[in-house]
């Protein structure tokens, strides 16, 4: 499965531009490899199938990463209307945030790379239970 | 048969620690602790406990850390209370969830939950140590409800001192010294905790404002966690992650006595050993204390001069029933069973808090702990909270709600960021009554080794429901003086729950009763210092011995009580 194809989806759906930025690439790249093995390994079939709607659309490049008329007309494929698409679309968007997953019994699955989490910086805290600074750093505003 | 013990002290959380270190202090005394589960106390078990929590995903559940233990097949534990009765039970066609607990002729469901792991329900603890206010000793008295403990204020009050020393309070002395009365001999060992960007922001926008009556002070919450390098602990590094487990142990657990006892020879800790059976003698003493070793699947008998259950409220009281009702002789072993009723109420604020920095709390309001309409309905002590939406909802409910709404794409981080950071709680728990008829009782259901789980009969009473509507009513008011907004339905889940018929309270598992104290040995099962009226050489240890409930979290109460039965049985001795 390309990884590329799954990240540049990823930042799609996300709306995290990081995600594919340059200068993150290989971090960024190791972690996709790692959610994309576990996300194809609860979703089989469903997520090459989303893959695969993403491709269809996007084969001009390059492209912007953050493009919110590729998503829109990414959502009016067909694949979009089946529940089981949606449902994988939503959990590409969780592990990222959550490094978690939902599978399509509602079982939460771990992504591996807690600490990694985009939502950490976005609200300006550490991963919960990693905190990297010192006493005291909590009274002042981040 | 000569005693191998001088004492035998059964369970090895906070209570039953500090008991045996006391006694380890007052004299060269033989102490067995005899606890059920079977978890190492060291660095590297807190970093797998640690571990397990990513693996699973979700770092609010007081179990996460520990689900992996094998003792949680052998000693089990309630990890489903906190559902409605509806869920616990099951209904047609559903089965139930997998339960500890049991029900019998009921109204509420028994929500409190806790740990049977060496080090007890201290590793899951947030760690607030607020003491006692000198009227609730007196409850019966002063407000004709509940019941008096049969000491008072000024008795404990020196214990108190002793206790924060033991468990590292930090506090601010003068923001407490005097409240409702309540003097403090003794600075805390360390300074408050500072507050969070957060708190200051709330603070400035509430402190010293009038809500409903009442003039508000938002004030540090003494709290067992460190503020500076204290007994070989560092200071808090603010993880946020104080519930279910703090990654460095700058709050404190059982483990900081645990690991200083067992380097006594003369203090050992049997674990994997579930109690079964007190054996007394013709002399009325027990002496024989019988327990089920679930690793090497044998059942052993020990032998102690004295016998001291620190086995929590649920347990302690099951050991006694499951011997032949042992001290039981007033009748009230597994009555009078409390729990803090809480709730909380949500709302976002007008400008980012940047919650989830620094501890999961740092401040409270201690201003409706008291006054007259105790007579009438409780009182109730709030906390400030710096984890978001506590338990309505985490960090990850906020995309889960954007995304059932079809949000993807650029719209999402902006509002992720805006949502989380401003999010707020106000939490209030309320103080039960002890009530006879709320009880624990002996299931004639059996766990994996055969011993019956406990049973619940449980009413919150309206005493309780009155002061969560009131707390409702006060929280509202303080989020409209912050400008928060608190937003529409399903979010925040309302009080009054239509299809139960009974309110949506959330418990604060700060289990009381069973086992109460007094100087009646008709009305109550141990005397002031701990021992059981019936048994002379039976003495309980922890909150179970509680005849109030107050609006304190009970561990700096119990920790106080515990010390001083210690002395009360190296007196003895």
């Amino acid at each position: 499965m390309d990884t590329r194809n799954f990240m540049e989806l990823s930042a799609l759906l996300t709306g995290m531009n990081k995600i594919v930025d340059p200068v993150d690439k290989q971090l960024n790249e190791s972690t996709a490899d790692e959610y994309l093995r576990r996300l194809t390994g609860e979703f089989p079939v469903v997520l090459p199938r989303l893959l695969a709607a993403y491709n269809r659309l996007a084969s001009i490049v390059p492209k912007p990463a953050i493009d919110d008329g590729l998503l829109g007309k990414l959502k009016a494929e067909p694949e979009f209307a089946e529940s089981d698409v949606v449902h994988v679309a939503k959990q590409i968007v969780n592990i990222w945030y959550f490094s978690q997953f939902n599978t399509l019994s509602g079982s939460m699955v771990d992504g591996g790379l807690y600490e990694r989490g985009l939502v950490w910086p976005l609200i300006k805290a550490h991963p919960i239970g990693y905190s990297n600074q010192p006493f005291g750093y909590w009274t002042k505003k981040p | 048969m000569a005693h191998k013990y001088d004492v035998v002290i059964i369970g090895s959380g906070v209570a039953g620690a500090l008991c045996a270190w006391k006694l380890s202090q007052l004299g060269n005394y033989r102490i067995l602790i005899l606890e059920a589960g079977d978890n190492a106390i060291t660095r590297a078990q807190r970093i797998i406990f640690q571990n397990n929590m990513d693996a699973q995903g979700n770092r609010g559940d007081m179990y996460a850390p520990y689900n992996n233990l094998e003792s949680r097949i052998f000693a089990p534990v309630p990890e489903n209370a906190q559902l409605e009765l509806e869920e616990q039970r099951g209904k047609p066609g559903v089965p139930p969830k997998e339960l500890y607990y049991d029900y019998g002729d009921t109204k509420h469901a028994f929500k409190a939950g806790y740990n049977r792991m060496v080090g007890g329900s201290t590793w899951s603890w947030r760690g607030n140590c607020p003491r006692y206010l000198p009227r609730d000793f007196k409850l019966k008295t002063l407000f004709g409800v509940g019941r008096d403990w049969p000491l008072d204020y000024n008795e404990l009050e020196p214990w108190y001192c002793d206790a924060e020393w033991e468990l590292g309070v930090s506090g601010n002395h003068k923001e407490l010294d005097g409240l409702f009365g309540g003097y403090r001999s003794r600075p805390f060992p360390m300074p408050g905790i500072p507050l969070t960007y957060s708190d200051e922001q709330i603070k400035k926008r509430i402190d010293g404002a009038d809500v409903l009556g009442t003039k508000v002070r938002v004030v540090t919450t003494p709290q067992a966690r460190n503020s500076t390098f204290f007994d070989g602990r560092p200071a808090c590094e603010g993880e946020s992650n104080c519930i279910p487990l703090c990654p460095i142990q700058a709050k404190y657990d059982a483990t900081t006595h645990l690991r200083r006892l067992l380097q006594n020879p003369e203090i050992h800790l049997k674990t994997a050993a579930v109690v079964t059976r007190l054996h007394p003698g013709a002399d009325g003493h027990v002496h024989d204390v019988e327990y089920i070793d679930w690793r090497a699947k044998k059942t052993h008998t020990v032998r102690g001069a004295v016998v001291v259950l620190a086995a929590h409220a649920i347990e302690t009281p099951k050991i006694l029933r499951m011997s032949s009702n042992l001290a039981n002789s007033s009748d009230q072993v597994g009555r009078n069973l409390m729990d803090h009723i809480q709730f909380e109420l949500i709302a976002s604020f007008p400008e980012p808090l940047y919650p989830f920095r620094g501890t999961q709390s740092v401040t409270g309001i201690e201003a409706f702990r008291d006054g007259d309409f105790r007579s009438e309905r409780s009182g109730f002590r709030m906390t400030i909270g710096n984890d978001g939406w506590g338990r309505t909802g985490a960090p990850a409910s906020v995309i889960d709600r954007l995304l059932k709404k079809g949000t993807f794409g650029s719209a999402l981080p902006g509002q992720i960021q805006d949502q989380i950071t401003r999010m707020v709680r106000l939490s209030f728990s309320t103080e039960m009554l002890a009530e006879s008829n709320n009880q624990v009782d002996l299931s004639p259901n059996k766990d994996v080794l055969g011993i019956p789980r406990p049973r619940f009969r449980f009413d919150i009473g309206a005493y309780v429901e009155a002061a969560l509507r009131r707390g409702m009513e006060v929280s509202t008011e303080l989020f409209k003086i912050m400008g928060a907004e608190i937003p529409p339905p399903p979010l925040p889940k309302p009080l009054d729950n239509p299809a139960t018929g009974r309110m949506n309270w959330n418990t604060a598992a700060h289990i009381m009763g069973t086992c109460i104290m007094g100087d009646d040995p008709k009305d109550s099962v141990v005397n002031r210092w701990g021992r059981a009226h019936d048994v002379p050489n039976l003495w309980i240890v922890g909150s179970s011995v509680f005849p109030t409930s107050a609006t304190s979290n009970p561990t700096v109460t119990l920790a106080a009580l515990a010390l001083r039965t210690a002395a009360a049985i190296d007196r003895e001795m």
